[in-house]
């Protein structure tokens, strides 16, 4: 049985225990790194971002709500949220195409398929199921890939504009459905 | 704009943890998610539901160095407070969520009045003529969560821009704060030049090309001689908006 107490690291954190950061490293740092990497696709910019989340936790700790979510949930977000936005700066500051990005090998397990059995992944993985192969892929493309919408539109060669509505209407039907 | 209809919002909500929204819209997400539970809960909603997406990744060892970096900058973060402690700026919160101070402007001018009443003499604003407009940034984090007041913007009837910070910020070797203020979605964030060393600087009146409520103020974290582009390239470490100044009769 997993007694791990995020929460309560967190708010050793917050108490300015650095101890309990070292141990919220060992326990999530492997499964954070693979998040980041996932979406920057390279070692030493996934190094940077684990960098900055971990002082970024540690300086936000205290404003940690637990009845706001999960800690988990929110290191990860963290994490996400960095991965993403050096993904976006860099693509405008380096005018990435983005059939460049599609054409990248696709090396990685697709999410779906590797959802994790818990009983919240399998609540997920029911309501993903519901929707067209092609607007759930629209949807793991942007949330573990961390692709943009015109890069998802290359990926899948689909319209922009297409692309967009199917994101919208996927998110209400996942949102009736997983509420 | 942030939507008001359920549906538009849970839309924004599930395209801002997805990371599909434009650079513009995640700064309007992220300064509305202080003061709109609603929102907050409803970004809680995706980011929670959809984690499970990530359970299925292979996990990666981390380089060794990675934790040393952690640790070496942990230091300098606990020796010298970049932030105020998350501790109190949770309290701060609190007590700004719990009086509804976001509610409506005098409100937001009752609180701006009461830090400024709190400001050791030294701090406070020597004026350029009264205050005309006055913007309280908020300390922001890169995924959006408010920790407290961290700088005041200060405009002058005569146009003269003053900012003062309220803690002390240290932007790092080779980095420099950048003030810029934006009243033109389309034309974007305009630079009002790199901050000095402390952070505390008065501008000229011409410095500031138009002023009017609700315009944004924000201070990002750049290299050291300001954004190579002329648009913010770094996080937003404060942000806020103007409030025209009111006249009490004491």
């Amino acid at each position: 049985m997993d007694v791990f107490d995020h929460e309560s690291e967190l708010a050793a954190c917050a108490r300015r225990d650095a101890s309990a950061l070292r141990r919220l490293y060992e326990r999530e740092a492997p499964f954070l790194l693979a998040v980041a990497l996932r979406i920057v696709r390279r070692r030493d910019v996934a190094a940077d971002v684990i960098h900055d989340s971990f002082l970024d936790i540690w300086e936000r700790a205290g404003t940690f709500d637990r009845e706001r979510g999960a800690a988990r949930a929110w290191m990860a977000s963290i994490v996400r949220y960095r991965a993403l936005k050096h993904m976006r700066r860099t693509a405008r500051e380096r005018e990435v195409d983005p059939d460049a990005r599609a054409a990248e090998v696709d090396d990685a397990p697709d999410p779906l398929s590797a959802l994790a059995s818990s009983q919240e992944a399998g609540r997920l993985h029911a309501c993903l199921a519901q929707l067209e192969p092609k607007r759930r892929r629209a949807i793991t493309l942007a949330y573990t890939d961390g692709y943009s919408h015109a890069e998802i539109a290359a990926r899948l060669g689909a319209p922009l504009g297409t692309v967009k509505a199917w994101i919208r209407r996927s998110l209400l039907a996942l949102k009736e459905c997983l509420s | 704009m942030i939507p008001s209809a359920p549906n538009d919002r849970d839309i924004l909500a599930g395209e801002y943890v997805l990371g599909l929204l434009e650079p513009e819209v995640v700064r309007e997400v992220e300064l509305a998610l202080p003061a709109d539970g609603d929102l907050r809960r409803r970004v809680a909603f995706w980011e929670e539901r959809l984690l499970p997406l990530a359970g299925g990744l292979r996990p990666e060892t981390p380089d060794p160095e990675i934790w040393t970096r952690i640790e070496r900058d942990l230091a300098g973060l606990r020796a010298r407070r970049v932030i105020p402690s998350p501790i109190r700026e949770r309290a701060m919160y609190r007590v700004w969520r719990s009086a509804g101070v976001w509610q409506g402007a005098t409100a937001i001018a009752t609180a701006a009045a009461i830090v400024l009443a709190l400001l050791p003499g030294g701090l406070r604003p020597r004026t350029d003529g009264p205050t005309r407009f006055f913007a309280l940034l908020q300390t922001r984090d890169s995924s959006g969560a408010e920790a407290g007041p961290g700088w005041l913007i200060q405009v002058a009837t005569d146009g003269t821009v003053r900012s003062i910070p309220l803690a002390s910020v240290e932007p790092g070797q080779g980095r420099s704060l950048q003030l810029w203020t934006l009243w033109d979605q389309a034309r974007g964030p305009v630079s009002l030049g790199v901050l000095p060393p402390g952070g505390s600087v008065r501008l000229p009146p011409d410095r500031l090309g138009v002023i009017g409520s609700g315009q944004l103020f924000e201070i990002t974290l750049e290299p050291e001689y300001g954004s190579p582009t002329g648009r913010p390239t770094g996080r937003v470490l404060f942000i806020g908006r103007a409030n025209a100044s009111t006249t009490q009769s004491l």
